[in-house]
């Protein structure tokens, strides 16, 4: 009995040891720790859904650096971080230029863990591994262009180690260009044709990507070409009604959208929140007329991209908002990133610099032309608009000079792409941002034709010590 | 004379429980994007992480005299915290915009006096508790040596807090405000680089929230059926960053606000001599964060009062009643101070050991006076 009674106490004093043990160290129960999250080939998917959900995250504070720092909206709220960007006081503390830097890293990261660690994974099929290799690649290389189009130069992280990526100084420009398109290139070819949605990408979004690229280094030919095959491959087509483009996700014409869903909408910044809710950033006095008055007869059913609505109207707030992005449960909370009318617009620009400006065939005019009659379905369902006419649009019936194409193409991007992120980047891509913007607003400086380093960015990593733009 | 005399000391360490799990490992928490489930980086690794640790010494002594009616308490503290946990910012380029992690070390000490005192005893009591603390905080140290940043963003400089090296957690920060310039009107601030911008390479401490001492007096006082109670508490040195003014002297940064009736003191023609500087619409230079809107938060303050009056049982026996009590009692009703909001008790981001004593749109404490009267059968 005695002996009975020891062993007992050692197996009892086993169990106390053991859970003791348990609680000591207990695991992580809705974490998944690093060393697992990629481990295995069914790991993968969910990293690429956080790769994509993390490049959403960057869409919103990349709408405001192309719509508001330029000339599309005037503040009507009360957050310093908007106020500074649309009043043209940008300071280095300024918090969405924060956002736009801390989530394009946050992506890169994910983008880099993959590129780390998927080659390591066993028994991934190849076509598995081709896929979400590429894809990180792709993501990686459009967060790169992003922060080399609004920030100049920045530190090239291409790692996951911290204490790396902490104390890391500026590539230049060039530089980082130069790995934008060595990521697009790894990319192409590698991620298949058109997806379901095109809230994940293809090979042509990776086409799409490289029109835009060659259109901001300035090589035309390129541009042009890559915009030719996005545009013939026929995977997309112009919606009849541009209103579609206002008010749809996942249009005809969407090469690459962020997607939102109901329960994910809340998501970090929401447009809808900042246009149409708060009414934080409203469409600027310099846009309403383009959009909003029959005599301009460029426009046609654009004019939907803003509403305006009398009973917002008092005071400085001239009544409009911003219609492109909708609540949760509307069916146009999606960010677009590419659309077709985009790659006309490339290659329209990409021609008309070329010399091929007028002429019923591959040229700037028929480009455009493209553009003037879809907005010119005839319709007649807007609120302000009774009268028919007021939609007709001149379709472009014959070419101007090759300067004024230029120019004409210029407010063609800013009728038909308002609010989707592009005239900030438009007008110092062209260098007409000097003539553009000072007209607009007095307090323009040349060095807002980038973003600060943000200062938290400078305090917190050694390397950058010094390295802010010029003229902050 | 003395009735009790007490020394005590008392050494220990302790911890910190307040630490959220799992800090030390890289993490992964679940997402969804466009319909599918994911993941996303939670939480950066941080193999180095340790307890944070709070050696604290303690010397008291308790004294009691002349039939314990003078009673008093002093006691004098030195805590040392080291490895201080806190979520400190983090460059961006790593993927993570914070890690907790142990920042450096920091220091607490003071002295607290308690006196309690019996005045008189007879017919009409009175008696008299009084107390008085002291407490100096400093940052010792910081890893990195780096300044972290906290409180509020305004424009100017990158925050309204730091945490610095030799100063109090959480200090005001800030440009330093000299004038407003008689030829243009505009804001004039210390260019403390001398790069020729004003920006946040410019900011300095410019105060703290830290009051150089505070306490409070109770008297209370019977008399037959009458009983008087009497709260009053104060504060003195400590600073209050008035974000609230700085919005309703917005030197014309935006037109959402009204403005203070001091802003008709702005600067309007070359020449003025003002403080205020001009209003301009669209301008934020002239109301850079800066020592402009940083003020004396002393206060004196009648925290309450109260007045009761217990009818003599004698009277209301026939009436079957036990106890008939009649009272008063009034909270904030009077407030000495200096300060120019509208209440020197704030802290709009209370809970923040890293950012106290800003006042933004808060609301001041409610002054109340209630009355009643209480049975008992």
């Amino acid at each position: 009995m005695r002996k009975y009674l020891i062993i007992s106490t050692i197996i009892g004093a086993g169990f106390v040891f053991d859970g003791c043990h348990d609680q000591l160290n207990p695991k992580p129960i809705d974490l998944v720790v690093n060393d697992v999250v990629l481990n295995e080939p069914k790991d993968i998917e969910g990293v690429v859904i956080g790769l994509y959900r993390a490049f959403r995250l960057s869409m919103a504070s990349t709408i405001l650096a192309g719509d508001l720092t330029a000339d599309n909206l005037t503040h009507n709220g009360t957050f310093a971080q908007y106020r500074e960007l649309a009043i043209k006081q940008i300071t280095t503390g300024n918090a969405t230029v924060s956002e736009l830097w801390a989530t394009l890293y946050g992506t890169i990261y994910i983008a880099n863990f993959m590129i780390e660690r998927i080659p390591e994974i066993e028994g991934v099929t190849p076509a598995v591994k081709t896929r979400s290799m590429a894809t990180a690649y792709f993501i990686r290389g459009l967060c790169y262009f992003r922060l080399a189009t609004t920030f100049g130069g920045v530190p090239m992280v291409t790692v996951t180690d911290i204490e790396t990526n902490r104390n890391i100084g500026r590539a230049s420009k060039d530089e980082i260009m130069a790995f934008v398109l060595a990521d697009y290139q790894r990319a192409l070819g590698n991620l298949g044709s058109k997806q379901p949605t095109p809230a994940t990408v293809c090979d042509q979004t990776v086409n799409a990507a490289l029109a835009r690229y060659y259109l901001y280094i300035k090589d035309y030919a390129s541009a042009e070409q890559y915009a030719t095959t996005v545009i013939d491959s026929k995977d997309y087509v112009l919606e009849d009604d541009y209103k579609s483009i206002i008010t749809k996700d996942f249009t005809d014409e969407s090469i690459f959208e962020v997607g939102y869903t109901i329960s994910d909408d809340n998501d970090g910044t929401s447009l809808n929140d900042l246009f149409v809710s708060r009414r934080e950033m409203i469409p600027s006095n310099n846009i309403i007329p383009i959009f909003d008055s029959i005599s301009n007869r460029a426009c046609g059913r654009r004019r939907l991209t803003i509403t305006f609505k009398t009973v917002n109207q008092k005071g400085t707030d001239n009544g409009f908002e911003v219609a492109n992005y909708g609540t949760a449960v509307a069916d146009n909370n999606n960010i677009v990133v590419f659309r077709l009318a985009e790659m006309y617009l490339i290659r329209a620009e990409a021609r008309a610099i070329q010399g091929k400006v007028g002429g019923a065939n591959n040229t700037a005019q028929s480009d455009i032309t493209q553009l003037r009659k879809r907005a010119n379905f005839p319709r007649n369902d807007g609120p302000k608009d009774t009268v028919k006419s007021h939609w007709v649009v001149d379709t472009l019936a014959t070419a101007p000079t090759q300067a004024q194409m230029i120019l004409l193409i210029e407010a063609e991007r800013r009728l038909e792409l308002s609010y989707e992120g592009h005239r900030w980047y438009d007008l110092v891509r062209t260098g007409r941002v000097e003539q553009v913007m000072p007209p607009f607003n007095a307090n323009w400086k040349p060095a807002y034709e980038l973003w600060p380093i943000p200062q938290r960015e400078i305090q917190n990593n050694p390397a950058l010590v010094g390295e802010q733009n010029p003229g902050y | 004379m003395v009735n009790d005399l007490k020394v005590r000391a008392s050494f220990g360490l302790t911890g910190n429980e307040r630490i959220a799990p799992f800090s030390y490992l890289g993490t992964w928490g679940a997402t969804t994007y466009s319909g599918s489930s994911g993941f996303a980086p939670a939480g950066i690794d941080n193999p180095d992480i340790k307890w944070e640790t709070t050696r604290e010494v303690n010397i008291g002594t308790d004294i009691s005299l002349f039939n314990s009616r003078v009673q008093a308490t002093i006691e004098v503290y030195d805590k040392y915290t080291s490895d201080l946990l806190l979520g400190k910012p983090y460059a961006s380029t790593t993927g993570f915009s914070a890690i907790t992690s142990n920042i450096g070390n920091m220091q607490n000490r003071g002295i607290e006096l308690a006196v309690s005192t019996v005045n008189l005893d007879g017919e009409v009591k009175w008696r008299t508790s009084f107390n008085i603390s002291k407490n100096m905080n400093k940052v010792l140290t910081l890893v990195d040596s780096l300044p972290l940043y906290s409180g509020y963003i305004q424009d100017g400089v990158s925050a309204t807090n730091v945490i610095k090296q030799g100063q109090p957690m959480g200090s005001f920060w800030g440009l330093n405000f000299l004038g407003v310039n008689p030829a243009t009107g505009n804001a004039m601030y210390e260019d403390l680089n001398k790069d020729g911008v004003i920006n946040n390479s410019d900011g300095m401490v410019i105060g703290n929230a830290q009051p150089k001492f505070f306490g409070g007096i109770t008297n209370t006082i019977s008399y037959k059926g009458f009983d008087v109670s009497i709260l009053f508490n104060f504060s003195y040195g400590n600073s209050i960053l008035n974000l609230t003014k700085s919005n309703l002297m917005n030197s014309g940064k935006t037109i959402l606000y009204n403005q203070m009736r001091e802003a008709l003191n702005r600067w309007q023609k070359p020449g003025d001599i003002t403080n205020v500087p001009k209003y301009e619409l669209n301008n934020t230079f002239n109301s850079y964060q800066s020592n402009r809107f940083l003020e004396d938060g002393s206060y004196l303050r009648l925290k309450n009062v109260s007045i009761g009056y217990n009818i003599p049982p004698t009277l209301i026996q026939k009436f079957k009643l036990s106890r008939i009590r009649v009272y008063v009692t009034a909270t904030n009703l009077w407030t000495l101070t200096k300060y120019d909001g509208s209440d020197p008790e704030v802290s709009t981001l209370d809970g923040s050991t890293a950012a106290q004593g800003i006042d933004l749109n808060t609301l001041p404490q409610v002054k109340t006076i209630a009355g009643g009267i209480t049975i008992s059968l």
